[in-house]
């Protein structure tokens, strides 16, 4: 097999159009409100934490970290190690707030808190970055149908955004948990099948692989260099990658938006904590299938396409049996819409309920702001669509998306971490924590070498420290400005009153709090994924 | 105004104990809060598809399934289901114009709801099944879980000790009255 044949086609074709079958036809009706649902819920949590998976990496990981693994093998695992950590604290610290908050948009919070000029500010970036970043997105699905079919890529890109905006505009198939974790399985599966067939085709199998990532210093996992202009240390991705996190999962509407749309915040959190268990076991098998790619290449004695984002998808046509390379790729293509889809969505949320209700039309027909809405969406589609044709010049697509949201989203957490633990912080204090924070990100980026990865710090550290003195200087906030951060039952006169019916209600003694147990488990997570990266580096160099 | 309804309660005392436990409370009473329900239709159709159900001190409504509102005997309308538990009630009903922008950002959020539009009628009043439960660190906590699923509603957070602050203040008046 070594072409996209017609049965490949139809399998994609079919597939496409099942998923937005499905999605259409669950998202039509009664059902269609199944995940506000207030009582008797019926979708599972961990079908939610897949979707969530689904709508922030797949298609693009499943592109980008084989491209990865074949260069630096698993060295830049670390990026990723830290996501257990990061969806504790979210769990722990930000959703709750978010959520009790009642806002549609995280950066509602910041006006409560701060002002106008900081929620605007904030969405701004927002919208410039995620707009960016979803030129990454788009330029991924571009690659594999260029690489299918052999068009050009840039015309791929054109085709792809035309089909993407045409997706949201007409209500979109992601919001249909079912159908992303379809989705889901079907990356999966192509993953799994790939290892296998890779396996199968080296004389001797997985010793073959072994072999060559011992000899080649693959399987490095953990750098202990102190050294800040080593881009992949373990510190890099502890002190750096965890800020990137945090920033990315909590502070960016099109990652946040779904757990602000769930009824609960335990709802919430479970699907956080879908992504903080699986997001590094995913991403190591597909950064070994890029080594286990090196070892394939090496044996064939190929040369490996300039581009290494071309990488997999190259492979999957070249080897997959007829039909299931139809299946991957379509299940490519899909998972890639699904991301596309969320991202374009938020950009157009964001854009009209941040600044055109705010500052162009505040009292506007329903059908009116839809039609702005549309707009909104056909515009971000333009602007990802020509960020894209410059994508393939970023390396691989992981981290050009990551590396877009380090210049903003430092600064940004920064000051909602600002919003949320420093009750004296004022809205002079964030502005100046937000600019000075991003100035500093890129300051440190043009004049020095130090790892990307350490972005985000800068920026929070930055805007923490400068938000918290320049707030000094004005006076404190008042209190109805601090009550999204604050518990409401913390007043004096409301603790009397909870204090005389706790007397009254019924005893029922104590137990582990869910939440903290939660966060535990994350932590334990990342203690064990630690080990035995330790224990297999310490194998793999003998 | 229409009749008042009262969601059925569906999560019975030993399973609301299990949940609230687990939530860190160790005290807990059954409750009901009064919140306002406005129905919710596909475009053209008169038949509530959901409800959206709010009050003057919640920032987001919640939504409710028709189902459970078509459902007879989910619903009951009368007193005799309160029994002598803790009623909580908002005398006032947020305006239909202000619901009606709440939901179209909703919509905007999620843009497979969005042929779901808000019936012109009359909102309802709904008594909505709760338990509370109570802990004690170091401040009091309120721990909301809904009678309905189960589930913690930190968003009913406002309006329930709204409700607790009420009911305080007219015990007052009424022990100082005696």
């Amino acid at each position: 097999m070594d072409a996209f044949t017609w049965i490949d086609t139809v399998v994609l074709v079919v597939y496409v159009l099942l998923i937005a079958w499905i999605g259409s036809w669950v998202g039509k009706g009664q059902t269609s409100t199944q995940d506000y649902f207030l009582g008797g819920r019926s979708i599972p949590g961990w079908a939610i934490g897949l979707s969530v998976m689904a709508t922030q990496a797949s298609a693009i990981t499943f592109i980008g970290a084989p491209g990865w693994g074949f260069e630096g093998g698993l060295e830049r695992l670390v990026t990723f190690i830290n996501v257990p950590l990061a969806m504790a604290v979210l769990i722990l610290l930000l959703v709750p707030v978010f959520h009790r908050a009642g806002i549609y948009s995280i950066y509602e919070l910041l006006e409560r808190r701060f002002g106008p000029s900081t929620r605007t500010l904030s969405a701004f970036l927002f919208l410039v970055a995620r707009g960016l970043a979803t030129g990454v997105v788009l330029y991924a699905p571009a690659l594999v149908l260029s690489v299918v079919t052999g068009w050009d890529v840039n015309l791929t890109i054109i085709l792809m955004a035309v089909l993407a905006i045409s997706y949201t505009v007409l209500g979109g198939i992601s919001a249909v948990v079912w159908t992303d974790v379809i989705q889901m399985f079907v990356l999966w599966m192509g993953a799994i099948l790939s290892m296998v067939l890779l396996v199968t085709s080296l004389p001797g199998g997985w010793g073959d692989v072994f072999d060559y990532g011992r000899a080649n210093e693959m399987f490095n996992a953990l750098d202990l260099s102190f050294s800040p202009t080593v881009t992949y240390t373990l510190w890099a991705g502890l002190f750096g990658g965890f800020f990137l996190h945090v920033a990315y999962f909590g502070t960016d509407q099109s990652q946040i938006q779904r757990v602000l749309t769930s009824p609960s915040v335990p709802d919430a959190q479970r699907s956080l904590l879908i992504g903080g268990y699986l997001l590094v076991p995913q991403m190591l098998l597909f950064l070994f299938i890029g080594v286990m790619l090196g070892a394939y290449y090496e044996q064939q004695g190929m040369t490996a396409p300039d581009n290494l984002n071309e990488l997999f998808p190259r492979y999957v046509v070249n080897t997959f049996p007829q039909g299931v390379t139809g299946l991957v790729i379509a299940g490519v293509f899909a998972a890639a819409m699904s991301s596309l889809d969320s991202a374009l969505n938020s950009l157009s949320a964001v854009t009209v309920r941040d600044f055109y209700s705010r500052y162009v039309k505040s009292e506007a027909s329903e059908s009116h702001y839809l039609k702005v809405s549309r707009l909104a969406t056909v515009f971000w589609g333009i602007y990802a669509t020509i960020f894209a044709f410059f994508a393939g010049n970023l390396g691989p697509v992981i981290e050009a998306v990551n590396q877009i949201g380090s210049w903003f989203y430092g600064a940004l957490l920064g000051v909602f971490l600002l919003a949320i633990l420093n009750h004296r912080a004022n809205a002079r204090g964030a502005m100046a924590g937000l600019i000075v924070g991003m100035l500093a990100v890129w300051a440190v980026s043009a004049t020095t070498e130090i790892s990307w990865l350490y972005n985000n710090t800068i920026g929070v550290t930055v805007s923490l420290v400068v938000g918290y003195l320049v707030s000094l200087t004005a006076p404190a906030p008042r209190r109805e400005q601090l009550s999204d951060v604050m518990m409401e039952e913390t007043a004096p006169d409301m603790q009397a009153i909870l204090s005389k019916r706790a007397g009254q209600a019924q005893e029922i003694g104590g137990e582990a709090r869910l939440t903290r147990q939660r966060c535990i488990g994350l932590v334990v997570w990342f203690i064990v994924l630690m080990i035995g990266l330790a224990v297999f580096q310490g194998w793999a160099n003998g | 105004m229409a009749n008042s309804l009262a969601l059925a309660r569906r999560v019975e005392t030993s399973r609301a104990i299990a949940k609230l436990r687990r939530l860190g409370a160790t005290s807990c009473e059954p409750a009901w809060l009064k919140l306002w329900g406005f129905g919710l239709a596909q475009a053209g159709d008169s038949d509530p598809l959901a409800w959206l159900l709010t009050g003057q001190d919640l920032s987001r409504a919640l939504l409710l399934p028709g189902g459970d509102f078509a459902v007879g005997d989910a619903l009951s309308a009368g007193e005799a289901v309160f029994s002598d538990e803790l009623r909580l009630d908002d005398e006032m009903s947020p305006q239909r114009d202000d619901v009606a922008r709440q939901w179209l950002w909703e919509r905007l959020a999620k843009p497979r709801l969005w042929h779901t539009r808000l019936i012109l009628a009359e909102p309802t009043p709904v008594w909505l099944p709760l338990w509370l439960g109570y802990r004690h660190g170091r401040h009091h906590r309120l721990v909301i879980v809904s009678g309905m699923s189960g589930e913690p509603l930190v968003r009913l957070k406002p309006a329930v000790l709204a409700g607790l602050a009420k009911r305080h203040a007219e015990g007052e008046g009424a022990a100082r009255r005696a």
